[in-house]
């Protein structure tokens, strides 16, 4: 017993020891706007990380070359104009951009910003010995970059590009490293990849600088000093990491948090009902839609036979109440959509929605030859029933969703069997037998990112392509579905290379009606970024960034209620 | 003694390799790492997927790695293209040599993610224990001296009802009552979440629901063993003993009693305290406790290969340590036993 | 975590020397079991609690559990719906019936599949001894080392694959196969306590003077094994596992809250529970399957400790 008593206090004292250790001083009377956020940052240098959460922790401390306004505007952030032919940023061929930076701009540590950050950032996305996550498409798009003077740099590519916007939000051009902190590492290591900037990075371009960063826990941000582009309205952000999502929604109900990105479709309804909460939607590209097996090879994995009939895929389609999942499953804050670019600029508007119709559906399917033989509720053929495996991420909404399409199936004598992965096998490599790429599904549910700033859609060109289809010598193809049209490819290269918008756009309605013909896709809604925030803390409704650029890109202007 | 000691250490290295290799083969088959964000906007390529795949060695076959994961690859040439167009020396140490590998989403030493943890986890976990043995301590011993009386019955039952609970839900009600309805009916409300701004008193408030949780749910436990532990020893013979020679009843339970009902207690707490390393998974989920256990769930759904090892591995080791240390305990509390 | 484990690690280990004396105190014992009021809550606990899982699954058809109608979401419990709907319109007391047959199912099944295990590995280590012996119970060490949780989600993570554990259908109603994988994944990771426990039975009971005597007349291995072993090891056996069970219920609603349960639209108490995590203001949505698992858990606990007093003599003074 004596012993205990002394174990005891020994392990109370330890306690203590250890609470203090892990109590650096930090009074707080400061002024802060404190944000949620559902997963920590993996790393502070964008282009190593893919993570949502990473890209907006980064975009609160790194100033872009430009960037895209919530109405989907490029304007010019470090840049002093955004190139385009007409000012001479760009060339007639689009091939080279000259780049003219602002002047007087200053690191966080007074540092002057100038045009030799560029071009050595563009060298460090070009070295592969960095092992970047991204920047990849600028890697193999750039033939040179040079530095003209102190404020300007050219950008040769080895292929037109007619959207400078577009590289705005694309990694490479929205982060911008410090050749004063991160030249001396890659020239001692020959690789920025273990950095210590990465993850502790001290120097920083954007409206506020990383102040603490208690790992597992929050982030501190404070205004920067050295901002040269305006005054800052929130003297200080406190990003708070909540891995679970009722304790973050408990802690916003409760007026703990003031501010939550990404709030899932199927907690909308629920977290508008908080007291002085309101929710912001802003459209960021995304598309929710079912993806069809209709591969045919048996390696490794065919879909279903009936997916290969259009009629059944059309029939799916006319058997979906999809505006009944929107209005009772997400309480009517999304509607249906039958172009793969739904809800953005190019969305063709003569295409309109395919209606909820049993008897359709059941007309197509008989007539391909699909009927309930054996009397057993579900259709079959030549033996073979018609049970499709559906698939998705394990995320909760979307295993609601599941539910409910598996009866409305069910209702025209389809059967369905329903699956949920983890994102990491469900979206795995080949290697790894990922679900998608081995075509272990008839029906796959998750979200693509539609085109919002111009007609080039890379679910087309790179999702439903003819030559990314994967299989034993293409390993790495991303065109889960199989599907391919030859003349989409060649709509979908015009919508890459035109220099006539107008020839763009037509493209784009082309695909949009091979698609609506073909269904190898089948779109639920638009899917928005949502944006949680307590009113009361802030003077005026913050003006949010779509998702395609920088969420924050108006952050300087918040202002906090008194 | 300390022969012992070393005759222990070295019983258990097998044991320890053929843990590792296990557990190894079985982190390495939990997907992708880098399928994760094939959903965001910044998705890596399929070719840069491929080309990362091959740095960080993860092409190669299950056991390779396991072999550079050991020993390391510095003493190899490494083909980084594979094609032969790139041939650099490896840079792995290996965990013989205390290199426990860089995990695959910081980029960061796995050990430095663990050091980033444990003061939390331990934080968190060593008053949570150190209350639950305390109280389970003084309840197991009352109701074991009145067993079957109607307080027994009520004690068991009433710490049999949080037992029964899921512990991310009365987390979430916990939660959901002190943090959520006070501020609403204007109470002091309790922060959800976090360890505090830095200070003592503010990380202690922060420690009250996750605290009350951890030992609501434990305590059930540790009453029933303590309870039947000293039944157990109150039915032996040199107890009648003592009550016969005309001890009081405190007496007996304290100096007789109690103290040989400690072995078997002693037994469970080395059982124990390693896992206080783990953490608790799902409690430091909901209370954004930022520990172990948040971190190995962390890199689990990333399939983190190597912070999953390196927490494993150590927990691994300092279960081996904790029995060494029980049985050293031992011999303090029953001088008949000698190593 | 160490919640999970602690709760495993509570089971006692019991004094041997009680099963010397074999069945001739198992009479005795159930009169103390008669005698030992909190058992008999318990037995009538887990009769209500079977009898409602029993009596639902006669009554309500199966689809009833899977039904849904978003149209009528989140209903407070009325004539129709007694238990409400959830957040898809699904009827909650067809859920908590079929949850409850599910969950029943698994942690009953996961505690055979823990007990047969355990009790084979137990027998045959402490029986055959040597280095048979000592390499079962450094398997058991080493699973031992490694908190059950990480062991289940990772072991999960792996085999509750759907490509290669399709769903299944039996009686023209289809399982979710993650509800087998999660059996053998609980059972195959908590046996080693009662290996352990069946070990030291065996141990003790091996010299004892009716062994050597049964092997001096001939009997074999396997005979002294099923006649003169096992029965000594019973008791101890039933008590781990009603203890068991309580745990597995537990441990499945941990890895559903996880992520990791068993799949949807299969419902369990624990996940029915998880889904109710999103309202825990509307209390219909998660009171009735936790009052059936504390209901299971405090009768089988009670029932177990009832069974551990009325084997243990020494412990009645």
């Amino acid at each position: 017993m004596k012993h205990l008593r002394k174990f005891v206090s020994a392990a109370v004292l330890l306690t203590l020891v250890l609470g203090l250790m892990l109590a650096p001083v930090a009074a707080q009377d400061v002024p802060t706007l404190t944000v949620g956020f559902a997963q920590e940052p993996d790393s502070l240098n964008g282009f190593y990380t893919s993570m949502a959460f990473a890209q907006w922790a980064n975009d609160l401390v790194v100033a872009s070359l430009w960037d895209i306004t919530d109405a989907l505007e490029a304007y010019p952030v470090l840049a002093a104009e955004v190139p385009s032919v007409e000012n001479g940023g760009i060339s007639e061929d689009y091939m080279t951009y000259t780049i003219h930076l602002k002047e007087g701009l200053m690191w966080s540590d007074g540092t002057p910003l100038t045009s030799d950050d560029l071009v050595f950032t563009y060298q460090m996305i070009e070295d592969p010995a960095n092992n970047m996550l991204q920047g990849s498409t600028i890697a193999e798009a750039l033939e040179s970059v040079e530095a003209i003077d102190e404020t300007t740099f050219t950008l040769t590519f080895n292929s037109p590009k007619p959207f400078p916007e577009d590289l705005a939000g694309a990694p490479g051009l929205s982060t911008i490293l410090p050749a004063h902190i991160y030249r001396p590492v890659y020239e001692a290591e020959g690789s920025i990849e273990f950095a210590d900037a990465n993850q502790d990075p001290t120097v920083f371009s954007g409206a506020y600088v990383l102040t603490e960063w208690r790992r597992g826990e929050q982030m501190t941000f404070d205004a920067n000093p050295n901002y040269t582009m305006g005054e800052v309205g929130i003297p200080r952000i406190v990003i708070r990491f909540f891995p679970d999502t009722e304790t973050q929604y408990a802690a916003l109900q409760a007026g703990q948090l003031d501010f939550v990105p990404n709030v899932s479709e199927g907690d909308k309804a629920r977290v508008s009902t908080f007291e002085n909460v309101t929710i912001t939607t802003v459209f960021g590209g995304y598309i929710e839609s079912l993806w069809l097996n209709i591969r045919d090879e048996a390696t490794p994995r065919a879909g279903h036979p009936a997916l290969q009939d259009v009629r059944v895929r059309q029939a799916i389609r006319f058997a979906l109440d999809r505006q009944a999942i929107s209005d009772e499953l997400l309480a009517g804050t999304v509607s249906p959509t039958d172009s793969i670019y739904g809800g953005s600029p190019f969305e063709n508007p003569d295409l309109g929605v395919t209606q909820h119709d049993v008897n359709a559906a059941n007309a197509l399917l008989d007539e391909a030859g699909w009927v309930d033989s054996n009397g057993d509720g579900t259709r079959d053929l030549d033996g073979v029933e018609l049970v499709l495996r559906y698939g998705t991420t394990t995320a909760d909404w979307r295993n609601n969703i599941q539910a409910v399409v598996q009866q409305q199936l069910a209702e025209v004598g389809v059967g369905t069997i329903l699956e949920a992965y983890p994102a990491s096998e469900f979206f795995g490599a080949w290697a790894n037998s990922g679900i998608n790429a081995v075509g272990e599904y008839d029906i796959a549910q998750y979200a693509n990112n539609t085109a919002l700033t111009n007609p080039a859609n890379v679910t087309v060109y790179e999702s439903l392509n003819c030559s990314q289809i994967p299989g034993e010598d293409n390993q790495g193809g991303q065109n889960f579905t199989g599907f391919c049209s030859e003349e989409m490819d060649a709509a979908s290269d015009i919508t890459l290379s035109s220099l006539d918008g107008e020839e763009r756009l037509d493209a784009a309605y082309t695909i949009q009606q091979i698609m609506t013909d073909n269904v190898p896709v089948i779109t639920l809604f638009p899917r928005g970024d949502n944006y949680a925030y307590n009113t009361t803390r802030f003077a005026e409704a913050p003006v949010i960034g779509s998702g395609v650029g920088n969420q924050w890109f108006a952050i300087a202007n918040w202002q906090l209620a008194e | 003694m300390t022969q012992y000691i070393l005759r222990r250490i070295l019983q258990a290295l097998p044991l320890l390799f053929i843990l590792s290799f296990v557990l190894f083969a079985f982190t390495n088959a939990l997907g992708d790492p880098l399928a994760v964000f094939a959903e965001s906007r910044q998705r890596p390529t399929a070719s840069q997927r491929e080309e990362i795949r091959r740095r960080m060695g993860l092409d190669r076959p299950m056991f390779e790695q396991y072999v550079t994961w050991m020993v390391g690859n510095d003493w190899q040439m490494i083909d980084v293209n594979g094609d032969g167009s790139n041939i650099q020396p490896g840079t792995r140490r290996g965990v013989l040599r205390g290199d426990l590998g860089v995990s695959f989403v910081t980029r960061k030493p796995a050990w430095t993610r663990i050091e980033e943890r444990l003061p939390a986890t331990l934080t968190l976990m060593i008053p949570s224990y150190t209350i639950t043995l305390v109280l389970a301590l003084a309840i197991g011993v009352y109701s074991a001296t009145r067993q079957y009386t109607l307080v027994d019955n009520i004690i068991t039952g009433a710490s049999f009802f949080f037992y029964s609970m899921p512990i991310f839900f009365i987390a979430l009600m916990t939660i959901y009552i002190f943090g959520v309805q006070f501020s609403r009916w204007d109470l002091p409300a309790l922060p959800i979440g976090g360890t505090g701004n830095g200070t003592t008193i503010d990380l202690i408030v922060h420690m009250l629901m996750p605290v009350f949780c951890l030992v609501a749910i434990q305590l059930a436990g540790y009453v029933r063993f303590i309870r039947s532990s000293m039944l157990e020893v109150l039915g032996q013979d040199y107890v009648r003993t003592a009550h016969s020679k005309g001890l009081s009843e405190s007496n007996v339970v304290r100096k007789h009693a109690l103290k040989n009902a400690a072995l078997p207690l002693i037994t469970l707490i080395g059982l124990d305290l390693p896992f206080l390393l783990a953490g608790a998974v799902v409690t430091e989920r909901i209370f954004a406790w930022p520990g172990m256990g948040r971190l190995f769930i962390e890199s689990f759904e990333r399939a983190d290969v190597p912070v999953m090892m390196a927490i494993l591995m150590l927990l691994c080791v300092m279960v081996v340590v904790f029995q060494i240390l029980t049985d050293v305990v031992y011999t303090w509390f029953d001088p008949r036993i000698r190593y | 975590m160490a919640t999970v484990k602690n709760v495993q690690a509570a089971q006692p280990v019991p004094k041997l020397q009680n099963y010397e004396k074999g069945t001739s105190n198992l009479s005795r014992s159930l009169a103390r079991l008669r005698r030992h009021r909190m058992a008999l809550v318990g037995a009538a606990l887990l009769v209500f609690v079977f009898g409602f899982v029993i009596v639902g699954s006669i009554l309500i058809p199966v689809r009833a559990s899977i039904y849904n109608e978003p149209a009528r979401a989140l209903q407070y419990p009325s004539g129709d719906l007694p238990f409400g709907t959830d957040v898809i319109g699904r009827d909650l007391l067809a859920r908590t019936v079929y949850g409850g047959q599910v969950s029943l199912f698994v942690g009953v099944t996961a505690v055979i599949v823990q007990m047969i295990v355990g009790t084979l590995i137990g027998l045959i280590g402490g029986y055959m001894g040597g280095a048979v012996d000592s390499l079962l119970m450094r398997l058991a060490e080493a699973m031992l080392s490694i908190p059950q949780l990480f062991l289940a989600l990772i072991a999960l993570r792996i085999f509750s694959d759907p490509t290669q554990f399709p769903d299944f259908t039996l009686f023209g109603r289809t399982y979710s196969s993650t509800m087998i994988v999660i059996v053998f994944v609980i059972g195959l990771t908590s046996w080693m306590r009662v290996a352990r426990i069946v070990r030291s039975v065996v141990l003790s009971v091996k010299e004892q003077e009716y062994i050597t005597s049964a092997r001096s007349i001939g009997a074999g291995n396997l005979r002294i094994i099923f006649r003169h072993v096992l029965p000594n090891c019973l008791a101890p056996i039933i008590v781990s596992a009603t203890l068991g069970v309580a745990s597995a219920i537990l441990l499945e609603a941990y890895l559903g809250f996880l992520g990791l349960g068993v799949r949807a639209p299969t419902p369990t108490w624990g996940n029915i529970m998880g889904e109710a995590n999103s309202y825990i203001g509307l209390w219909y949505y998660w009171f009735f399957p936790a009052l059936f698992i504390m209901l299971t858990t405090l009768g089988i606990n009670f029932l177990g400790d009832g069974l551990r007093d009325a084997f243990d003599p020494r412990s009645l003074r």
